[in-house]
């Protein structure tokens, strides 16, 4: 395996340069390198191998592209840039991208902490009374099945701005996986907790706040990460449609004028944020149900 | 102290969806007494207990605590259930706290914690103040639900089959503690109602053993267990008032499940008519 990644690094540096490509040759050594680096901080075996197959499985998916692209010409040169020119073009469109991304996480973020505000208090108040839950619950069924895509004409045929209907398209989005699984998890909450909060006399927010809320948690992270991803998926399709900034708009604008190379850049940048935006939410969700871990 | 039982039932039933589950509860509890509530499985004895927490209303009758009608929870009654009594999100010192910032709101902080610290040192947690009850065991748990009832300081203890889903040691071990903090008497010394299962655990805790008849729940016997205080596991279980006593309840609780079996096989008779 070791020699594996050692020729193929070989190769695509070989190949960077004899193309005079220093991005590319940079960017070639970047990969292993930071494989190999990150070895030195990581002692279990199978983390090690992990990281050497990983490493690995990316530099030959690199190699194979290089060479199917450029070096024997098997891919249409428009549709598929090289990977030296995709990755030269990452760093020279950096700058652009990064202001397209605080674009769009304003509008997710703004989008995304209005459904989380509405959503569980909401599902807060509806889950804890039979009655509130009984009538919600045809409107709430019929209303989170439709998908929220088709409110997206209308929402800009009425708000005044596409910021405001993308917000409203998002938070749509968002908003019902988290209000239903926010019901949900009022209703699971074991009957002899609720017991034991009703014989502590608990003032009403006090209750909610101490029992009803990290009771339903649990199933309020499940519903807000499913939030999350419907979030990703309407931001990016209201920036396809409307918009003339952030990274839906980026790529939907370069593959206008077949800049293909942007556009695949674009994507893999889109897909970097959102994998980092996950990373940070998984963190908050295990330290908000960090009692689980220490418990069985 | 005043002439008036702590505890009164007076002519309780309860119904629910159609089918009743107690009916002529007429019961007395005075002030310090332990009372022990037994009955075979669906006789209605947790729902007893709970008419007299105060989380279910009666659908006949009344039940009064220092002689005012009960109308739901109150921080005069505290309560010990089977299972998930704590918030397990919370530790065990916080979820004491938690119950302490209601029934003692002119407390600081730093008090609230003391007091909790000292009813968990008290059943034997001492050292485990920032365990979750999820990093407990199950009897641990149970001692800690126990501390916080006592730490709130009400006069009356309800307990619905705490030690119920203990392993036997466990349990034996948990009824020493409760009886010897009950037995130490002071503010320690409750009215307790205690809803159980279990013959010896009624027997070896309890000074009345109170026997629910079946189809519908009602009181089949009321029996003074009048083995001599302060009381030992042993002492107890190795007298023969303890044999003979624990023969009357046996024999009481036979009574009520064959009772119960006969209605049931009526019940079949009469459908395939």
């Amino acid at each position: 395996m070791k020699t594996l990644l050692a020729i193929t690094i070989l190769l695509l540096e070989a190949a960077a340069l004899y193309r005079h490509d220093w991005y590319a040759a940079a960017a070639g050594a970047l990969i292993p390198a930071a494989g190999l680096v990150r070895l030195l901080f990581v002692w279990s075996k199978e983390r090690r191998t992990a990281i050497l197959d990983v490493t690995a499985v990316l530099t030959v998916f690199l190699l194979v592209w290089q060479a199917a692209a450029s070096n024997f010409r098997l891919l249409d040169p428009v549709l598929f840039p090289t990977p030296n020119e995709v990755i030269r073009l990452f760093f020279s469109e950096l700058k652009e991208m990064v202001s397209g991304m605080f674009s769009s996480l304003y509008l997710l973020g703004t989008a995304y902490a209005l459904a989380l505000a509405t959503a569980i208090p909401g599902g807060l108040l509806v889950g804890g009374s039979e009655r509130l839950r009984n009538a919600f619950e045809p409107f709430s069924k019929v209303l989170s099945a439709i998908p929220p895509i088709v409110y997206i004409p209308y929402a800009i045929a009425l708000l005044p701005s596409f910021s405001a209907a993308s917000v409203f398209i998002i938070w749509s989005g968002a908003f019902w996986p988290v209000f239903v699984s926010t019901i949900s998890g009022v209703v699971n909450i074991p009957e002899t907790m609720l017991d034991s909060a009703r014989m502590l006399h608990l003032k009403r927010r006090t209750f909610v706040f101490r029992v009803l809320l990290p009771g339903a948690m649990p199933s309020i992270l499940t519903g807000a990460s499913l939030g999350l991803i419907f979030s990703f998926l309407l931001l990016t399709a209201a920036e396809l449609i409307g918009a003339t900034e952030g990274l839906g708009w980026y790529v939907k604008n370069f593959s206008d004028f077949a800049d293909y190379g942007k556009v695949i850049v674009g994507i893999i940048f889109i897909g970097l944020v959102i994998t980092a935006i996950t990373a940070v939410f998984k963190r908050i969700e295990r330290y908000l149900l960090r009692y689980k871990e220490a418990g069985q | 102290m005043n002439d008036t039982p702590l505890i009164q039932l007076h002519n309780l039933g309860f119904s629910y969806a159609g089918e009743q589950t107690l009916h002529g509860i007429d019961l007395t509890v005075n002030e310090s007494e332990f009372v022990a509530v037994i009955g075979p499985s669906g006789c209605g004895k947790s729902t007893l207990l709970r008419l007299a927490s105060g989380l279910l209303m009666p659908s006949t009758g009344e039940v009064l605590v220092g002689g005012k009608p009960v109308t739901g929870p109150g921080l005069d009654r505290a309560m010990v259930f089977q299972d998930y009594s704590l918030f397990p999100w919370s530790n065990v010192t916080d979820n004491i706290v938690l119950a302490l910032e209601q029934t003692h709101p002119a407390l600081s902080k730093a008090e609230r914690r003391q007091i909790a610290e000292e009813y968990l040192a008290m059943v034997g947690l001492a050292g485990s103040e920032k365990k979750l009850p999820g990093e407990l065991s199950g009897g641990m748990r149970q001692r800690a639900a126990i501390a916080r009832a006592l730490a709130m300081n009400s006069p009356i203890l309800l307990m619905d089959e705490p030690f119920g889903a203990l392993d036997a040691i466990t349990r034996a071990r948990q009824q020493d503690m409760l009886l010897d903090i009950w037995q130490s008497g002071g503010s320690l010394k409750k009215t307790v109602l205690f809803v159980t299962h279990d013959v010896d655990e009624a027997l070896i805790l309890a000074g009345r053993v109170i026997v629910l008849g079946v189809r519908p729940g009602h009181i089949a016997a009321d029996i003074a267990v009048d083995l001599p205080r302060p009381r030992s596991r042993e002492k107890s279980v190795n007298s023969d008032r303890f044999r003979a006593l624990r023969n009357r309840l046996l024999h009481e609780l036979d009574l009520a499940v064959t009772r119960q079996l006969e209605a049931a096989s009526e019940v079949r008779e009469g459908s395939g008519i």
